[in-house]
């Protein structure tokens, strides 16, 4: 019987270069140096933009939260003290504001199944055709994206999150331990509850 | 493997990545024999790709592009803000109040401690009439109305006793004024002793001081115009003391005081 063995990709990057090159732009940050600042946030904005139109599901509230995250991050810049990798941390900046914001727009606005045209919109903008005759595929990912949103969507916070960083972000489990603040035991539970859900969500699929 | 909750687990551990070699090696061992648990690995492994696919729709936002900027001038704005920054600026705006405001309490200080200098410190020496001694600030009259007396010592002849000689609150009259009245009475009184001696007559006729307001205006002419005499005398002697005239003698008029209701202060005159 044939297996397939799923190889989970990694960069092959030496720590100690990484570590060091990031320790070094965390410190010019810090020291105020506009040049650093700039670079830290360009590289991280698209991680922390898309991370953030993952657990929010807007894409104005993800571009307003990324701005938050990063004034956040260079507030709060000098304590970093390298426990964890740069995107690890900021990792959990993006989480904690995006769950505030969560928690604050969920008690304003009642939780509600987004029609699947607005998940399309939002999340599966492709170019339409001016020919009402789309291609079966293309058409098929926009519906299966707007179903996967959707079921994405209806997770509680906390599974949306690890969920998230897992399968989009690609972290590991001591990652999303730190980017949540929690222990790795609690990030496989809520993981196999988060894939328990969407199966069922998306067993149509 | 035991349960199915761990069954689960450890594929979803296996699927991820998070197995150490020797556990993937088993686990995969497994799956070839095990199709339920390869169903199971498939359908984790399927919701990861239906969110990565669903993912690649996402399209970048313009937005994004101005993030960096906003973010740099927005933090540089909150950082000019902190108390820190404040402080500076306030110091930079402020610096010539602040050095005004030191330059003010420096000159109050020195001011003070200089007032008390004078105040607590020792006195100069005046040697003049008993009026400007009663100027001077060494001598402390605390009473105005109705106190204050003059006492003058003298010891004629360079003998040790004293006598009070003079009372009086103040002198109401300038000396040269005073001797302008009195000349009659000044002449042939030469030597200190001379005037010494007119004084204590003048003043001491009871043996009692005698106040200077019950005096008639004679009399207090004639007081204070020897007593101005007096003192002229004892300056010119020290003049000459110091200029090493060993013709000078020492001044008979040793001490010199004011004595009021309440305080007496003092002050060597030789």
């Amino acid at each position: 019987m044939a297996v397939e063995a799923f190889v989970k990709p990694v960069r092959a990057l030496s720590w100690s270069d990484t570590a060091s090159a990031e320790w070094a732009l965390v410190q010019q940050c810090a020291a105020g140096d506009e040049d650093a600042c700039t670079r830290l946030v360009t590289d991280h904005q698209r991680m922390v933009y898309q991370l953030a139109l993952h657990l929010l599901g807007d894409p104005q509230e993800a571009l307003d939260l990324s701005q938050e995250v990063f004034l956040r991050v260079f507030q709060v810049l000098p304590q970093f003290r390298g426990q964890s990798s740069l995107r690890t941390w900021i990792y959990r900046i993006v989480v904690n504001h995006a769950s505030n914001r969560q928690r604050w727009w969920r008690r304003r606005h009642r939780a509600q199944q987004v029609p699947l045209d607005e998940q399309t919109a939002t999340h599966g903008e492709i170019a339409e055709s001016r020919n009402f005759a789309q291609p079966d595929r293309v058409l098929q990912q926009r519906e299966t994206a707007g179903l996967v949103w959707g079921a994405l969507d209806r997770l509680p916070f906390d599974q949306r999150a690890v969920i998230v960083l897992r399968e989009i972000d690609g972290l590991s489990y001591e990652e999303i331990a730190t980017s949540l603040g929690v222990v790795v035991g609690t990030v496989k539970s809520r993981l196999a509850r988060a894939r328990e859900n969407l199966r069922v969500a998306l067993r149509s699929v | 493997m035991k349960s199915q909750e761990c069954r689960t687990q450890r594929l979803a551990e296996y699927v991820d990545g998070e197995l150490s070699g020797t556990e993937r090696l088993g686990v995969s061992r497994h799956l070839e024999s095990c199709a339920d648990c390869l169903e199971d690995a498939k359908a984790l492994r399927r919701v990861g790709d239906l969110l990565r696919n669903a993912v690649e729709l996402d399209p970048t936002p313009a937005g994004l592009d101005g993030l960096a900027s906003g973010v740099i001038s927005r933090t540089v704005a909150e950082r000019a803000q902190s108390w820190k920054a404040v402080c500076e600026r306030a110091v930079e705006d402020w610096h010539w109040f602040l050095v005004g405001f030191g330059s003010v309490t420096a000159a109050f200080v020195s001011i003070t401690f200089v007032s008390a200098v004078l105040h607590f410190g020792p006195a100069p020496q005046r040697e003049d009439s008993v009026s400007a001694l009663l100027s001077n600030r060494d001598w402390q009259v605390k009473n105005s109305e109705g106190g204050g007396s003059l006492y003058v010592w003298m010891t004629p002849g360079g003998r040790n006793d004293w006598r009070i000689m003079l009372t009086g609150k103040e002198r109401a009259e300038a000396a040269a004024e005073a001797i302008a009245q009195v000349p009659d009475a000044l002449a042939g009184l030469t030597t200190e002793g001379d005037l010494a001696g007119a004084l204590g007559d003048a003043l001491n006729r009871t043996g009692q001081p005698i106040d200077v307001q019950a005096m008639d205006a004679g009399t207090r002419s004639l007081s204070e115009a020897l007593l101005h005499q007096l003192t002229e005398i004892n300056k010119s002697n020290r003049q000459k003391e110091l200029q090493g005239d060993s013709a000078a003698g020492p001044s008979s008029v040793y001490r010199m005081q004011v004595v009021t209701n309440t305080e007496v202060s003092g002050k060597g005159y030789q």
